[in-house]
């Protein structure tokens, strides 16, 4: 690993001034699960680090109108395992429960996770169908960019120069909804997906069709992906088993998986089909007020 | 050929210049997933047939800081598909080396498809 230097701002103020002084030289470090992976192989060598942990206020859970507030710096374990998350929103505590191992989660930050960029992540295909949104700050404002729109290509995202990850927000599903995410672990328990998915499924007041829903994959692609073909050939219907095998055949059209140890592109083309078929299954499954 | 204006369409150019007939030097800034590289390197134009419309260049360029490069042989082809539209045939072999080869030839195969198809459209609006 390189020399660097590594600063601890104490106001978010500081941050940014941190990171216009030394621009490309700068980068943000979280929980620095992934940046020092990355470091120690050499593919990244920063000459500052800029720490967010010192700045206050950053790892707050807050519910309110309908949205819940996430900071960026919470850990993966305080989201697994907040009380109040779980009531509201139990996909999201059901997903980081998945990722790697206790040891990462506990360092792992959610914000940190989702600057990553990195497509195998478990997060993202659960977090894109709950609609949820990043906060991006920066010296010159704010600006908030849904997460289906925030991954550009492999671990890249829209986070300009100068910006950082403080928020996630996820609205709150309506009642008549369920969620799930899956994903197909075929070596070890804490490795990356070879295929994931999670879908979120809304049923219309008091009937029997779809409302509305979201369906998003991961290791599909260069990044996390939402089907958005698959959606819409459900969306306004009623959800038979049938009608969900028929839509998720749509997913391998918007697919592009790379071939890896985890398996040929083909194959994970093939496994998409079946994991959005059972991460909508599993979703209507969920709902917990189907009426009769 | 108007090397440096055609150079400049490649999304991460830099600068372009001449350095000696038929050959250029430049840098160019390229980001393949976590690496970013700024490459330093020269072209040289090792044939130009004006009669077939075709043109080969030799690669080379290199990341002094990471220690990652790219070194290879490119042929041009440039075919009449109408009056209006021309069709540009680029045929590379180009060996990644270093933090860039570590990531895999997947991913290079799909940044440099995303990289042609960025200068297919910078090119299409220059000329």
């Amino acid at each position: 690993m390189n020399t660097f230097e590594f600063h601890t701002p104490t106001t978010l103020d500081e941050a940014y001034r941190l990171l216009e002084a030394h621009g490309d030289d700068a980068n943000i470090i979280a929980g620095g699960t992934g940046l020092v992976l990355f470091m120690k192989q050499r593919m990244v060598q920063p000459g500052h680090l800029v720490s967010l942990r010192s700045i206050p206020g950053l790892d707050s859970i807050r519910v309110e109108d309908g949205t819940a507030h996430i900071g960026a710096m919470c850990t993966m374990h305080q989201v697994e395992t907040s009380p109040q998350l779980r009531e509201v929103l139990p996909l999201l505590g059901e997903t980081y429960r998945h990722v790697a191992s206790v040891k990462i989660r506990n360092m792992a930050t959610i914000g940190g996770g989702l600057s990553h960029g990195d497509p195998n992540q478990d997060p993202p295909p659960s977090l894109i169908a709950l609609g949820a949104s990043v906060v991006l700050s920066s010296g010159s404002g704010q600006r908030t960019v849904p997460l289906d729109e925030f991954f550009t290509d492999y671990f890249e995202t829209d986070i300009h120069d100068g910006e950082i990850v403080t928020e996630l927000e996820v609205p709150l599903p309506s009642p008549s909804s369920g969620g799930a995410f899956i994903k197909f672990l075929p070596r070890t328990a804490d490795d990356y997906a070879t295929v994931s998915a999670a879908a979120v499924v809304a049923l219309e007041d008091g009937g029997r069709n779809c409302r509305d829903v979201r369906v998003a994959l991961g290791s599909v692609a260069t990044t996390p992906i939402r089907a958005r073909k698959v959606e819409g050939a459900v969306r306004g219907r009623e959800l038979t088993s049938s009608l969900i095998r028929e839509a998720s055949d749509l997913v391998q059209d918007e697919v592009d998986p790379l071939d890896d140890f985890r398996g040929s592109s083909g194959y994970k083309r093939q496994m998409a089909q079946v994991f959005a078929r059972r991460a909508l299954e599993a979703a209507v499954a969920n709902i917990s007020a189907v009426p009769a | 050929m108007d090397m440096p204006r055609v150079g400049r369409c490649f999304p991460g150019v830099k600068e372009v210049e001449a350095d000696g007939e038929q050959s250029y030097k430049g840098t160019m800034q390229v980001r393949v997933g976590p690496v970013s590289l700024n490459i330093t390197g020269n072209m040289v134009v090792t044939g130009l047939d004006k009669d077939l419309w075709q043109a080969s260049m030799r690669v080379e360029g290199a990341d002094r800081r990471l220690g990652g490069g790219v070194s290879g042989e490119m042929l041009v082809n440039l075919v009449d598909l109408s009056d209006s539209e021309t069709e540009v045939v680029v045929k590379s072999d180009i060996s990644f080396m270093g933090k860039l080869g570590e990531l895999g030839q997947p991913i290079i195969r799909k940044k440099a498809d995303s990289i042609l198809r960025e200068f297919a459209d910078n090119i299409s609006r220059q000329f």
